[in-house]
């Protein structure tokens, strides 16, 4: 007998045989998408037209806006997009975050001079400067020793900014960040030190006792005084500063009025009295620390803006409702600082940070990481409807990515924050937890490792039952393979979107340095 | 020994029971505990003492060199450890505790143990201490026998012992007044001033820091560390 024959007749005796079981596959599915058939060719269609419509604008951008979500990695993106969509009451994988929407994608190699995986400072540093520095240092060369304190070394070892470029071009400036504006990620695109814990005095002094020198060895400004001292041109150009950290700007002999704290410097200077004192005055610049503050300050008739809302960083976005002074959002950071920036002819360049994506997956919470990541999208929605994609460059990325994932087989419309359940074997059947080898069921959500590690030994069990447990819960620790204080980043390559003036330049597989060539050659420097 | 008093506070304090009548924590107190601990072959360590400080909003425990201040507000409880060897501070915001989970109930932290423990615990007659009413309560949690003198009216233990497979800790108090006494090791207003304060949000990228290295050897296994979740909310 011929294959040809062959196949009929098997397809033939495999419908008798299949015929009983019939009704049962021809059940509804229990799990289905909203889609028709011909929705899928339609997107696709649709897709392939609107593409068609992009073009390479080849433009000088009057504008560069830089936002980075740190710690934002891929998985991170693709989690925030399911449960911004379900929070929406959609199944949520068909949602895009706004910045999903730009036109033009490219991959981040995010090691640096001598990580493997990075923190926060290199790779800050090669976004800003052009150049790959070395762990922990900011806006140097990677031949900064680590712990240079001597200010004129690092001076000779110092990268220029965008930042310090766009000020050096008469644009107008800003930095914007829910961490300390002192953290990393912010203070590289204005300040230039080898250790980047060093955000007030008090961290230099101590390191000097630490090293056995005598108190003022070390010459080097420290983070927030190099944010109050800036060159003459960044001082005229900075009108905006916003985030946390209030306590490495106020001496220690002052006590915080939000939370009863002494300020951290050593050296008595009162930064934020200063920030309006250099910058002419109260008439032209102010300082805020509470969000009723904020919403009164006038964009328009006012010059230069210091909001610094926690001694720390600011709250996460699950738990900002409940800070006693108020804070704003990201959103609200991002559109009072377009609109104070935008008052240049000559442009501007702008930084958002959403800082505590990072600091949630630390600590192993998935859910606050996410819902971080939400209101970062929320604020590219803002800066991108507020400014015009002609003249304006809007680069979103990551720093670095963490060791979070996103794993099983769950079904289309699965609680992304619940237990994995698949999509049941047989039409019409309800679907159920899937379980692992000792028979027990886990969340699609989870971390390499981490805080999330639960005792086996103290339990007596290999794994947690999470059978009921609410895996939705805000404050829910997925679980971790191996047992860290602190979960780690990780070394995967990150996202890179963009959109506007000579935004095409972002393609492929880049070195995270490259970032800042985009955005020099976008200014036209 | 840090670390078996450490592991033995973390008994002490746990988390998510329901909240029980037992405990009334308003009346500010101060009080000076012994602490004597042994291992599971009998083993005596040197005894340490042991600080409570308490107020309506505030609680600070000293021992060993080491303090915890706990305050509550309208945002939540935040915490900061002070390591005075260091000259350290580890600064937990509110919203920090709950995105590490630990959310220890005021109660717990102002008597020294959970109260929903102390009222499984049965009677077993009472005595006094320091010119209080104190109830004991003598039972088993877990594998240890334990034993409570509890003074009702100021929701601390007069002596708490615990007795299992690893050993033996014991909790006396030696001296008691309503605020501390001069003397006490409390974290001076030029600690507050001159220690380095670490937010622990910021831990995670620390770890070429010599003291946050030593700091998560120490806290691994406790509360602070990983492993330790509680009662998962279901």
């Amino acid at each position: 007998m011929n294959s040809s024959i062959r196949k009929p007749l098997a397809a033939l005796l495999a419908a008798i045989f299949a015929a009983p079981a019939a009704p049962l596959y021809a059940a509804d599915p229990v799990v289905q998408g909203p889609e028709s058939v011909q929705d899928w060719f339609d997107g696709g269609q649709r897709f392939i037209r609107e593409s068609k419509q992009i073009f390479a604008n080849a433009r000088r951008a009057k504008n560069v806006i830089l936002f980075v979500g740190d710690g934002m990695g891929v998985s991170t993106v693709t989690a925030a997009r399911i449960l911004e969509g379900q929070m929406n009451g959609k199944p949520g994988e068909e949602n895009s975050l706004s910045f999903e929407k730009f036109p033009y994608l490219a991959l981040s190699k995010t090691y640096s001079w001598d990580q493997q995986t990075s923190d926060s400072a290199p790779t800050m540093t090669a976004m800003v400067t052009g150049y790959k520095g070395r762990e922990g240092q900011l806006s140097v060369n990677h031949t900064t020793a680590r712990g240079e304190c001597d200010a004129n070394v690092t001076a000779t070892k110092s990268l220029q900014t965008i930042l310090e470029q766009a000020a050096a071009a008469g644009k107008s400036t800003g930095v914007v960040s829910t961490a300390r504006i002192t953290h990393a990620t912010p203070a590289a695109t204005y300040s230039h030190i080898s250790v980047r814990d060093w955000e007030s005095d008090r961290e230099i002094r101590a390191f000097e006792a630490a090293q056995g020198l005598p108190s003022g060895t070390c010459t080097v400004k420290d983070v927030a005084s190099q944010l109050i001292d800036a060159s003459p041109a960044v001082r005229s150009s900075l009108k905006v500063a916003l985030g946390g950290g209030r306590s490495y700007f106020l001496p220690n002999t002052v006590t915080d009025e939000e939370n009863n704290r002494a300020g951290a410097r050593r050296d008595g200077r009162h930064l934020p009295n200063e920030w309006v004192s250099t910058r002419g005055g109260p008439s032209q610049a102010a300082y805020v620390w509470r969000k009723a503050e904020f919403d009164a300050v006038n964009p328009a008739t006012t010059e230069h803006l210091l909001g610094l809302f926690e001694n720390s960083h600011m709250q996460y976005e699950a738990d900002r409702p409940a800070d006693r002074s108020g804070e704003p959002s990201l959103t609200d950071m991002t559109d009072k600082s377009i609109r104070m920036l935008s008052k240049n002819r000559d442009g501007f360049f702008l930084h958002v940070e959403a800082g505590r994506i990072d600091h949630a997956h630390h600590a192993g919470n998935a859910k606050r990481a996410l819902l971080d990541t939400i209101e970062f999208s929320k604020a590219i929605k803002r800066a991108y409807e507020m400014t015009d994609p002609k003249d304006t460059l809007i680069i979103v990325t990551a720093d670095h990515s963490h060791v979070f994932t996103i794993a099983g087989y769950p079904h289309r419309g699965n609680d992304i924050l619940g237990l994995v359940k698949e999509v049941p074997n047989m039409d019409g059947q309800p679907t159920a937890p899937s379980r692992d080898n000792l028979g027990l069921p886990y969340t699609t959500l989870g971390y390499q490792n981490g805080p999330g590690w639960r005792d086996a030994i103290a339990t007596g069990q290999k794994r947690p039952d999470l059978t009921g447990v609410n895996t939705a819960a805000t404050s829910f620790l997925q679980e971790a393979a191996i047992p860290m204080g602190s979960e780690t980043h990780a070394g995967e390559d990150v996202a890179i979107f963009a959109t506007g003036p000579k935004s095409y330049l972002v393609h492929g597989v880049m070195e995270q340095n490259w970032i800042y060539h985009v955005m020099k050659e976008a200014f036209g420097f | 020994m840090q670390r078996m008093l450490s592991l033995a506070l973390a008994a002490l304090v746990t988390v998510g029971h329901a909240a029980s009548a037992l405990a009334d924590t308003s009346r500010p107190v101060a009080a000076q505990f012994s602490f004597t601990a042994s291992d599971a072959a009998g083993k005596e360590r040197t005894p340490a003492e042991f600080h409570l400080w308490r107020t309506a909003d505030r609680v600070e425990t000293d021992h060993d060199g080491r303090a915890e201040v706990w305050q509550r507000d309208t945002e939540g409880t935040r915490l900061t450890r002070v390591f005075h060897a260091d000259s350290r501070m580890v600064e937990y915001s509110p919203g920090e505790l709950k995105a590490m989970r630990i959310e220890p109930r005021w109660e717990a932290l102002a008597s020294m143990l959970d109260p929903a423990d102390l009222s499984g615990l049965p009677a077993a007659g009472s005595t006094e201490v320091f010119g209080q009413v104190a109830s004991i309560r003598e039972g088993v949690i877990g594998e240890e026998q334990v034993t409570v003198w509890w003074i009702d009216a100021l929701s601390i233990p007069a002596r708490y012992e615990r007795t299992g497979p690893n050993g033996r800790v014991r909790f006396t108090l030696e001296s008691l007044a309503d605020s501390a006494p001069s003397g006490w090791p409390l974290v001076s207003d030029a600690a507050w001033r001159e220690y380095v304060r670490i937010d622990a949000a910021d831990l995670g990228e620390m770890e070429d820091d010599a003291f946050v290295r030593k700091l998560q050897r120490m806290d691994a296994g406790s509360r602070f560390g990983h492993g330790h979740h509680g009662h998962e909310h279901r």
